[in-house]
């Protein structure tokens, strides 16, 4: 899987708990998920577990807390399946 | 005193036990937090009292020490009696309100003593309520907290939440809301009285059709009587 690709599925797993539709319309790796997207933090817990089953991954709770930005889920995954 | 404060919107669809993943629970909470829910008759409700409880110690935690990191078991909670929970987190605890009606949670964690306060709660009308902890004379110290519904007009929940802590925190230091000023300092909110930092510790919240604000210790400003009826 490329990284555009896991770029891709990382945005269509946060959009349903997107509360900004213009940051989304727009976004890019900088785009802070809780910030700029306003996605509720308890929603996060979600999307870890949606990536855990996306991309049949583990996402240790010290790796999810480092999750700020949609670059940082695209880099957590893709080390996560190196 | 240190305070953080959550606001959970109870009938948000986001909210809803259909809407969770079916691992939140066991990613969240504790073992015996996962037994509370498991035999309570209002999971719901405990459900997001308990993350409530965990958010707004977090947000303590995060003032205390900046590199802390929100991760949700280590913030185990503790029931001790109707209405207050503690919250533990490494070597730290922080007492926790809450206060709920059928619409919303709101918890108000402080540092430390506050357990021992006593307090006075509004009664709450139209999904909104205000919360004063009577003084703690030993510690001269004192937390203001509330929740207001959204309006067709708070366009934007953070706008709106400013709005009411300028006005809760102008109440405290007797002065018009107007001269108070919110901004945030590393996502951490900060009140100015005419562009001079007060001493008073904020924390704003805001969830599906509610914000909810705290404050703790608020030193009014020695000269601020003179300016405040310009």
């Amino acid at each position: 899987m490329t990284r555009d690709e896991i770029f891709a599925k990382v945005v269509e797993i946060v959009k349903p708990f997107v509360k900004n539709e213009d940051a989304l319309a727009a976004v890019t790796d900088d785009t802070n998920i809780l910030e700029d997207l306003k996605v509720n933090s308890a929603r996060l817990v979600d999307i870890i577990l949606n990536f855990e089953d996306e991309f049949d991954i583990e996402v240790e709770d010290e790796d999810a807390d480092a999750v700020n930005t949609v670059g940082d889920a695209v880099a957590l995954i893709l080390e996560k399946l190196s | 005193m240190l305070v953080g404060n959550d606001v959970v919107d109870l009938r948000d669809s986001e909210s809803q036990p259909e809407a969770l993943h079916s691992r939140f629970d066991a990613r969240v909470f504790t073992a015996a937090e996962r037994e509370a829910l498991g035999v309570s008759a209002a999971p719901h409700v405990l459900r997001w009292t308990l993350w409530a409880a965990k958010e707004s110690a977090y947000k303590i935690a995060k003032k205390l020490d900046p590199t802390v990191r929100f991760l949700w078991r280590e913030f185990s909670t503790h029931p001790m009696g109707e209405g207050w929970l503690v919250v533990v987190h490494g070597p730290h605890s922080f007492d926790v309100r809450v206060s709920r009606t059928d619409e919303w949670v709101h918890s108000v964690a402080t540092h430390s003593s506050a357990r021992h306060c006593s307090s006075t709660h509004g009664s709450a009308r139209h999904g909104s309520a205000r919360q004063d902890w009577a003084p703690l004379r030993s510690a001269g110290s004192s937390v203001g907290a509330g929740v207001e519904r959204l309006t067709r007009s708070d366009a934007d929940p953070s706008s709106a939440v400013r709005k009411f802590a300028r006005a809760a925190v102008g109440s405290r230091v007797e002065c018009p809301p107007s001269q108070i000023r919110i901004a945030a300092e590393r996502g951490i909110p900060v009140a100015f009285w005419r562009e001079r930092r007060l001493s008073v510790d904020l924390s704003l919240s805001h969830h599906g059709r509610f914000v909810a604000w705290a404050y703790g210790d608020c030193v009014i400003p020695d000269d601020r009587r003179g300016f405040a009826a310009a």
